[in-house]
């Protein structure tokens, strides 16, 4: 071929790269605004602050809303309109979720206790928070591969760091034990197992808030599983004692009363002090279904004192995580994104701290 | 005395010349396009409904909001639209910058009364009056 038909086959080439790199880019620009702007994240925000400013403002509790509020007047009192346009099927599912908690705080309550619950409500699409963190299925999974569970159901709680509740003091526990060599690699909420593995658990700032997905049971169901389980040696019984170490050491107890019919789990005490008298540290669920916390108080304390307590372990789960001994970093970030919670004071400066936690969904198609 | 290319040198030349037009000519239509897409009706009815619902969520009685929507106006000028390019209903916000189709629809869930009014040829006025009670 002489120099001008090579020339000439050059310039095709070059052409033909042209070509492909204009559908490219031509191809990227139509599926880049080919897709919606999503602006649901900004919208949650938005809607979580409205509901902080609906009921309090300038550090003092709103008293006229806050008191006395439910899921029915809770949109008209905070003047928000839950209604979406007829489009992807989103005013027949609802798009919005909002969940509040009012609690009146004391001080002198043990750590853990948030105090007496004033008011909760939940209104809107509960969807929304499931898809969104999408734990359900993760639980399903860990419990199904790693441990028999009593049983299980779901439930939220949103919990706020500044308050020292379970997650909180989970996650000391955890990052404590992990500073000890004792490999923790799950962990068990209240009533359902969570593999820590997929979350990053850390110690929260005092102003941080944390939501949290925790399972919770219909007790009596997870009583019946518990003595079947024993029954087919799927799970062991053990002695108050034992129960601690073995929490000590990161491994999951569970601890059922017959009558009147409670879970729990073993708390791992950090300070390593085991007395006969007040037996297991336990951790156990608050005063209302899906709400835990780390109670600090112990299986002969006054909580339990008069309960018909057994404490079973799950072999299989426990040998795996002595058999492992690794210690992974645990976290629960995916859990942190979008609760929050504050103090605020009525005029008699009592103390209330309030949990909100929204979520806007308004998936479009092509999203 | 000028010297005389040799015919070879001047088909080289002229080929070099088209080649770098084609070129220059291929990366305008490109960015022309890009632009175009950028700047399209549907793509800014889509934005600016989210806007306003975000600006709005956020909004209390009595509150006016002036935003630049000079864009918008530009694009439904050239669509020849001559409709309101924002309605407010209820607590939905839609943006319609041309003849053809609804034009974007995007709600709120702060419940207030809004009017939207057209302020000059470049921003538009979004009046927060009261809560819907």
């Amino acid at each position: 071929m002489n120099i001008k038909g090579a020339e000439k086959m050059t310039a095709v080439y070059w052409f033909a790269i042209l070509l492909v790199v204009a559908g490219a880019i031509a191809y990227m620009v139509f599926v880049f605004y080919g897709k919606p702007y999503s602006v649901s994240n900004a919208e949650s925000k938005i809607l979580e602050n409205k509901i902080a400013d609906c009921l309090a403002g300038g550090g003092y509790l709103n008293e006229e809303i806050a008191f006395g509020l439910n899921n029915d007047n809770f949109l008209d009192r905070c003047n928000l309109n839950f209604e979406t346009e007829d489009v992807f099927d989103w005013k027949d599912k609802g798009q919005y979720y909002a969940e509040v908690n009012i609690y009146n705080f004391n001080q002198n309550l043990k750590e853990g206790y948030a105090g007496t619950q004033i008011s909760n409500v939940v209104v809107g699409n509960k969807n929304l928070v499931e898809e969104k963190l999408n734990l359900e299925e993760k639980l399903s999974e860990s419990i199904r591969i790693d441990v028999y569970q009593p049983g299980f159901g779901k439930g939220y709680t949103s919990e706020n760091g500044g308050l020292v509740t379970t997650c909180n003091l989970w996650a000391r526990d955890f990052l404590d034990m992990r500073s000890k060599n004792v490999g923790v690699r799950k962990g068990v909420t209240m009533g359902g197992l969570i593999d820590f593995e997929d979350y990053d658990i850390r110690c929260l700032n005092p102003n941080e808030s944390i939501e949290k997905v925790i399972v919770s049971t219909p007790i009596p169901v997870a009583f019946e599983n518990a003595i079947e389980a024993v029954k087919s040696g799927i799970i062991k019984e053990l002695n108050a004692e034992e129960a601690q170490k073995l929490a000590n050491e990161g491994i999951v107890v569970w601890i059922i009363s017959v009558e009147p019919r409670h879970e729990a789990i073993v708390s791992p005490d950090l300070k390593n002090v085991y007395d006969e008298k007040k037996g297991p540290k336990i951790a156990q669920t608050g005063g209302k279904p899906g709400i835990m916390y780390i109670s600090n108080s112990y299986a002969w304390g006054s909580n339990w004192k008069d309960y018909d307590i057994r404490f079973y372990v799950f072999p299989k789960y426990g040998e795996k995580i002595i058999s492992e001994g690794v210690l992974e970093e645990i976290t629960l970030n995916k859990l942190n994104s979008f609760a929050r919670s504050f103090y605020v004071l009525d005029k008699a400066n009592n103390k209330y701290v309030i949990e909100i936690l929204a979520n806007v969904g308004k998936s479009e198609k092509n999203e | 005395m000028k010297k005389r290319l040799k015919k070879g040198s001047t088909t080289f030349l002229s080929e070099n010349i088209i080649f770098i037009v084609l070129n220059l000519v291929f990366l305008t239509i490109l960015i022309l396009f890009l632009f175009s897409k950028t700047g399209s009706a549907a793509v800014l009815e889509e934005k600016y409904a989210k806007q306003i619902a975000l600006i709005l969520d956020a909004t209390k009685p009595v509150m006016e909001i002036s935003l630049n929507m000079e864009d918008a106006l530009k694009i439904a000028h050239k669509e020849k639209f001559e409709g309101s390019i924002v309605k407010i209903q209820g607590n939905i916000v839609t943006v319609k910058l041309r003849n053809e189709g609804n034009g974007y629809s995007y709600s709120f869930f702060n419940d207030v009364e809004v009017n939207s009014y057209p302020l000059d040829d470049k921003n538009y006025l979004f009046v927060v009056s009261e809560y819907v009670k």
